[in-house]
């Protein structure tokens, strides 16, 4: 990682870390109350950890998207054609011997 | 093949094993489009019978090659580009020719004599090839977020564009 990427890393980090705690913090404005303080003051190593581990997430991708079911969906299609393709040269067979052998019987 | 022995791409996931048959169909879509203006060339040059123009349903085939090609890039589209259809030129114009090759079916079924319906659908099908290149190269001439797998010099454009 270069210099220019950690310095852009950490900002980042800083920034979405204080929006992070700001919103945390946002519904506790109005209100009054040593509890609630306390129960906002709890919350921002919460939602500060949660922060952190989203940016992780979507700076450092663990894994491939999951795209199982995009998957089956493109499949289902295909094979679908493939069916309906096989369906349409069965039922074309069938009405050219059909025809073949009404001619045939014309012919008698 | 596809299932077994292909690996899964690293960042896409799975969804990029329905590229085995989205590109095989666009291929053999555009191509069945060059035999069908090929023989609609024979046709007219020779007026013969045997170039398979007088024979009914020859364009179904390559329509539902086409219909594969889009409805699979559609789904694919979706988890990689977050929508399932942007009028992009690369999609625009493949949807194009796909209805251009639907306007020829229904003009060849709703032609009765049999030498009226070949000649107009060998004319059609040569008209209608125009569509072809202009969808191959509509990747290379037009700003797009279509990926150019082949011919293209850009690494980025070798995997998937965001």
């Amino acid at each position: 990682m270069t210099p220019i990427m950690l310095q852009t890393f950490l900002f980042s980090l800083l920034v979405f870390s204080i929006c992070i705690c700001r919103s945390a913090l946002a519904p506790q404005a109005g209100r009054s109350g040593g509890a609630d303080e306390a129960q906002g003051n709890h919350l921002i190593p919460l939602f500060l950890a949660r922060g952190v581990k989203m940016l992780m997430s979507m700076i450092l991708q663990e894994g491939p998207a999951q795209t199982t079911n995009y998957m089956i969906m493109g499949y289902v299609v295909i094979f679908g054609m493939m069916l309906i393709y096989i369906a349409s040269l069965y039922l074309r067979q069938r009405n050219l011997k059909q025809d073949l052998e009404l001619m045939e019987e014309l012919k008698d | 093949m596809v299932f077994f022995y292909a690996p899964m791409e690293a960042v896409m996931g799975q969804v990029q094993r329905v590229f085995y048959f989205h590109v095989a169909a666009g291929w053999v879509g555009m191509l069945s489009f060059l035999v069908a203006a090929v023989a609609g060339i024979a046709y007219l040059a020779h007026q013969k019978e045997q170039v398979g123009y007088r024979r009914p349903g020859l364009g179904g085939d390559r329509h539902g090659v086409c219909f594969i090609n889009i409805v699979t890039g559609s789904i694919w589209a979706r988890p990689i580009w977050n929508t399932w259809w942007t009028w992009d030129p690369r999609l625009t114009t493949a949807t194009i020719m796909e209805l251009i090759y639907a306007a020829y079916l229904m003009l060849r079924q709703g032609i009765e004599d049999p030498d009226r319906r070949a000649r107009f659908g060998a004319v059609y099908a040569i008209m209608g090839f125009v569509s072809v290149p202009l969808t191959f190269f509509s990747i290379r001439l037009f700003r797009t977020i279509h990926p150019v797998v082949i011919g293209s010099n850009q690494p980025g454009a070798k995997a998937h564009s965001i």
